[in-house]
Formats: structure tokens, C-alpha cells, sequence
């Protein structure tokens, strides 16, 4: 996604804001699963935060951030706010305050079945864990797996100063294999 | 004597960054590009649109109405400079 492109987005055309989609389609994907929004819900969202980007396209400041962290702040606010509603409308039929929003895995390579046993119990324990971190927490880990995304982006996306991006994410990633670990 | 339960072994960084690649992946719908351009193609004109075709209707009316209102102004002054001089 070049300079050029994001200029042309900006005067109105379409046919360049294609171009963006197409590039950024794959990594907000892979952030809203990580997020562990369904795939129903994820292209919705996703839709969304595309079609907010192209009326907005105007305020957007190349010369204060990168596109990715504009659209990605974007996704991130839709995102969060839909985990949200999904909270308060599961805690209005049971009564609890956990969402039901479930993390698929997929295993990579072909494994043996002891191995898959083994792969699919520890995607299990690590969903469990996912889900026990509060959202915005969440979403700066899925973040941090984002290739075009740097430090530096993902502090601005939210909202915070880079060293705390690094501690924040040094001790999630430390629950995770505590609890990981705990329960295995 | 006591038995002693074997704790399993920490997890690595890349164990978990392993595990975490593959979690939650969704896929991308292969018309999902198409859907949204055309979501956007049915949008209402913005007001960014707006604002640039009210732009040229704003500099026509500008010159429409300056150009005789300083040819009107010019007028004065030589009417007055004319009486003047003739004395």
C-alpha cells in the first residue's frame, strides 16, 4: 500500500480503495478471530470498519500515523464495543458477566493422533485463558501478532506509551502459560 | 514416603507464540472485497463529494456577483473624479 494509493483513496477513488481492502482484509481477520469474534459477526464488523474508513477518508493524517493503525483503531473500537454488547446481552439471560464468544483453533501440520490429543488440549487451555483476559487486553495481544503492525502502532492504537505495550504484553503472555501450566 | 507429583514443564515463548498462531484463524470470504465495494457504491454521496461540487457553484457565484460589484465601485469613483474635475 503505497503513498500514492492512500492519496488517491483520499480524493474519492474507489477503484484504489479496492486495492485497500484487498490488502488489509487478511490481517483484520486474523485480528477479530483472535479476538474470538465468530465469523458471522467478524465480516460484519470488518465490513463496517471499511466502509467507516472510506467515509472518514478525508481525516485521515498520513503525516500522525500509518493507514494500518488508523484502520486498525477503527476495527478495534467496533470490535470491543460489540464485545461489550455481547457481555451485557449474556449477562441479561444468565446472569453471569462472561461472554460465550468461543476461539476456534486450527492445527498446522499433519500430527500424529497422541500429538493432535495433545495440540487440541493445549488449544482448549489456551482458549480458557484467552477468554479469562479482559477485552482490551485481548485485543492487545491479537494486535502484537499483526506482521504489518510495529510496537510504535500498536501503543497508538491503544492509546497507550509503547513501554507499556511491551509490559502489558510481557505479563499477559506470562498468565497465559500460567494458567496454561496450572491446568495442564 | 510422600509422593512427589511431577509438574510438567514450563511453556517457551515459542510454544505459546506456536499455539497462538493458530488460534482463532477466520477466513477471509472470497467475494468479500466485491461486497464491500458494493456496499460502498450504494452509499449516498458524502458530504466530502458535496462540499467539492458545492465548491465550483461557490467560486461561479463569487465571480458572478464581484465582477460587477468592483465594476459598480470603479463607476463611482470616476463619476466622482469626473464632476470633480470639471469643476
Amino acid at each position: 500500500m503505497n503513498q500514492h494509493n492512500l492519496h488517491s483513496v483520499q480524493h474519492g477513488d474507489k477503484s484504489d480503495f479496492a486495492a485497500v481492502v484487498q490488502h488489509y482484509q487478511t490481517p483484520l481477520f486474523a485480528y477479530l478471530g483472535r479476538m474470538g469474534i465468530q465469523q458471522a459477526v467478524a465480516e460484519e464488523l470488518i465490513q463496517e470498519a471499511f466502509i467507516r474508513a472510506w467515509q472518514a477518508r478525508e481525516r485521515f493524517d498520513g503525516t500522525q500515523s500509518a493507514y494500518s493503525t488508523w484502520l486498525f483503531t477503527i476495527a478495534r473500537r467496533l470490535t470491543l464495543n460489540e464485545l461489550d454488547r455481547a457481555a451485557r446481552r449474556h449477562e441479561q439471560t444468565t446472569g453471569d458477566d462472561t461472554t460465550d464468544t468461543a476461539i476456534e483453533s486450527h492445527p498446522t501440520a499433519a500430527a500424529s493422533p497422541s500429538e493432535h490429543l495433545e495440540n487440541q488440549q493445549m488449544q482448549t487451555l489456551l482458549n480458557q485463558a484467552l477468554q479469562q483476559l479482559p477485552p482490551h487486553e485481548r485485543s492487545l495481544l491479537a494486535l502484537a501478532y499483526i506482521q504489518e503492525l510495529e510496537f510504535s502502532d500498536i501503543a497508538r492504537i491503544e492509546s497507550i506509551p509503547v513501554g507499556t505495550v511491551k509490559s502489558r504484553l510481557h505479563r499477559i503472555r506470562g498468565q497465559l502459560k500460567e494458567y496454561i501450566r496450572r491446568n495442564q | 514416603m510422600k509422593h512427589m507429583k511431577t509438574q510438567p514443564p514450563p511453556m517457551t515463548d515459542a510454544q505459546l507464540d506456536q499455539l497462538l498462531a493458530t488460534t482463532g484463524q477466520l477466513q477471509v470470504p472470497d467475494d468479500f472485497e466485491q461486497r464491500i465495494m458494493q456496499e460502498i457504491a450504494s452509499l449516498p454521496e458524502t458530504t466530502s463529494d458535496i462540499k467539492g461540487i458545492n465548491h465550483w457553484w461557490q467560486l461561479a457565484g463569487l465571480l458572478g456577483a464581484g465582477i460587477p460589484g468592483i465594476a459598480q465601485v470603479i463607476s463611482f469613483i470616476f463619476s466622482i473624479w469626473s464632476v470633480t474635475s470639471a469643476g
